[in-house]
């Protein structure tokens, strides 16, 4: 094509038409995008977006609570919503969370080992669970571009009850994911029912019924490298006699697929009892039985106050 | 190498045990090592010494835990001073204390930094938005004061001043460097956070706040805040230098 024939005036005012088009469709996408922000910020506005509500009446929220903050609990930093996002929020979020979770699990099971502690903590409020919970609360993430809901002429009110996030990253180690996002959200809600009656007791409420309500399986999270070793020093240390493993019973020894149970034995306190196709795997199983009877203790209620651990066995 | 003690041990029931030799002075891998020897402090203490010579009552006038209302049993206070690295774990340690007593002064310090007063430095920072959300001042979480309040220098700043570093039983990683490659602030900071702990699991959740609020985060010259502001003034000086 010629320049001429670029600079025919039909087509260079057809070209300017479309620039005086496309500069007020832009104006206007600028102002539908200010309305989202300004809507966000002012805490005076009432907000009535369907998601917001639901959200709200889901999850029994305090009255306290305004929607213009469920709101800023479900906007993340990275959607650009500058200094009125959730990252406060969340940090407070998250030690809330820590501490009624460890504060409940110690009561429970006082001798827990700290790694064992720490991965029973980390099995309730981690990320992939957090983002559980939000999905299972309705949380739905905003899938769509602001042009996208601009040209759908969709209500701004509805992106505000959705989680608002931007994974900006290729990077798979420093990606912020949807359940990145999910978590810091479901946090940020946790903290935001705290800064409504800020009394650490109804939140701890909060909080058990929606993260410690969940079941966790302590035992699952144990592996004994040395079980029989650890429990001879266990005993040891507690001051009861050297633990002696003991043949209970036994089927098919000369089969070929024989069955042991053996016993651990402290005195005449049996401690623990194990199964397994060799004697070794039985006595093994057996050892573990009983360091799993010692360290997943659960006091009785009222039975006594407080247990203070002395920490694991070293080995 | 020198031969200390050799006796027999008796107690098993399935025969005696030969002589057992134990080890004085440096660490030889299988040898049993003299409890004489290796129950001691990298400051010279023994760890039997800490209930005979009245050292725990030191470390609770130091805490000032009588102030409060506060009555640790002994073997408590023994507990909180003990590393996990001493002895290899044959003495109660204070892991799990400071597990739970982190976790309450980290949750302390996010509701000091709330109740703070809104900066003019916030102020101008955020132009549009609201840092308080319903009475509180979300705005400082996150930021270096409020990370410094509970830092590891702090808080071996705090027993350090109080002359109870020295009271401390732990192990050192190689006795021939640095306080930085043996993590001595780590362990400082654990023994605090045992305190803590034990404060927050003996006596409940309201009389250890008490204690964290007026102790820790007071305005005396020698609180957690008073320290790390100083640590952060100190840190901007030699920045700008």
């Amino acid at each position: 094509m010629s320049v001429l024939k670029l600079l025919n005036p039909v087509r260079v005012r057809g070209f300017a038409s479309c620039a005086r088009l496309y500069q007020s469709e832009l104006s206007s996408l600028k102002e539908y995008k200010n309305t989202i922000s300004t809507l966000l910020k002012n805490p005076a506005h009432e907000l009535t977006s369907p998601n917001l509500v639901a959200l709200h009446s889901r999850l029994r929220l305090p009255q306290g609570l305004s929607y213009s903050l469920l709101s800023r609990c479900l906007t993340c930093r990275s959607s650009g919503e500058v200094n009125y996002d959730n990252v406060s929020l969340n940090i407070f979020g998250k030690s809330l969370l820590t501490l009624a979770v460890t504060s409940e699990l110690m009561k429970k099971y006082p001798r827990l080992p700290g790694v064992v502690l720490n991965a029973a903590v980390d099995a309730y409020i981690n990320d992939h669970v957090l983002s559980n919970v939000g999905r299972s609360w309705g949380i739905e993430p905003e899938t769509q571009s602001v042009v996208d809901r601009y040209a759908k002429k969709e209500n701004v009110t509805i992106t505000l009850g959705k989680l608002r996030y931007f994974q900006n990253s290729v990077d798979e180690l420093h990606n912020f994911t949807e359940n990145n996002a999910m978590a810091v959200a479901v946090r940020s809600i946790f903290a935001a029912v705290y800064s409504v009656d800020k009394d650490f007791n109804q939140t701890h409420k909060f909080i058990a019924d929606h993260i410690l309500s969940r079941k966790l399986d302590v035992k699952d999270l144990f592996a004994f490298e040395q079980p029989t070793r650890e429990l001879a020093a266990l005993c040891r240390r507690q001051g009861l006699e050297r633990p002696v493993s003991k043949l209970l019973a036994e089927n098919g020894r000369l089969s070929k697929s024989p069955l042991f149970i053996v016993g651990v034995f402290s005195g005449e306190e049996k401690l623990g009892e194990g199964y397994g196709s060799s004697l070794k795997e039985a006595k093994a199983r057996a050892a573990t039985d009983a360091l799993l009877k010692w360290y997943c203790y659960e006091p009785v209620h009222g039975q006594q106050n407080v247990v203070i651990d002395q920490g694991e066995v070293l080995v | 190498m020198s031969l200390t003690k050799i006796g027999l041990n008796l107690s098993t029931k399935f025969g005696v045990r030969n002589g057992s030799y134990l080890h004085v002075g440096t660490r030889v891998r299988g040898l049993k090592r003299d409890p004489v020897e290796s129950l001691k402090n990298p400051h010279g203490l023994h760890y039997d010494s800490l209930v005979k010579d009245g050292h725990v009552s030191t470390v609770k006038q130091g805490l000032n835990l009588e102030k409060y209302g506060i009555d640790l049993p002994d073997d408590i206070i023994t507990q909180c001073l003990t590393h996990k690295s001493f002895a290899q774990g044959i003495k109660p340690y204070n892991q799990k204390l400071s597990i739970i007593g982190g976790h309450f002064v980290k949750y302390q310090a996010c509701l000091h930094s709330l109740g703070l007063p809104v900066s003019e430095r916030q102020l101008s920072q955020s132009v549009q938005s609201e840092p308080v959300i319903n009475g509180l001042n979300f705005g400082m979480l996150g930021k270096g004061s409020s990370k410094m309040l509970i830092s590891k220098q702090s808080t071996a700043e705090f027993l350090q001043r109080r002359n109870l570093d020295k009271l401390v039983f732990w192990n050192k990683r190689d006795t021939q460097k640095s306080h930085k490659y043996n993590g001595e602030y780590t362990v400082l900071q654990t023994v605090l956070n045992s305190v803590v702990g034990s404060v927050y699991l003996l006596h409940g959740q309201d009389k250890a706040t008490e204690y964290v609020l007026h102790e820790l985060f007071s305005d005396n010259s020698d609180s957690l805040t008073k320290i790390s502001e100083s640590l952060l003034a100190n840190r901007d000086t030699t920045e700008k230098l």
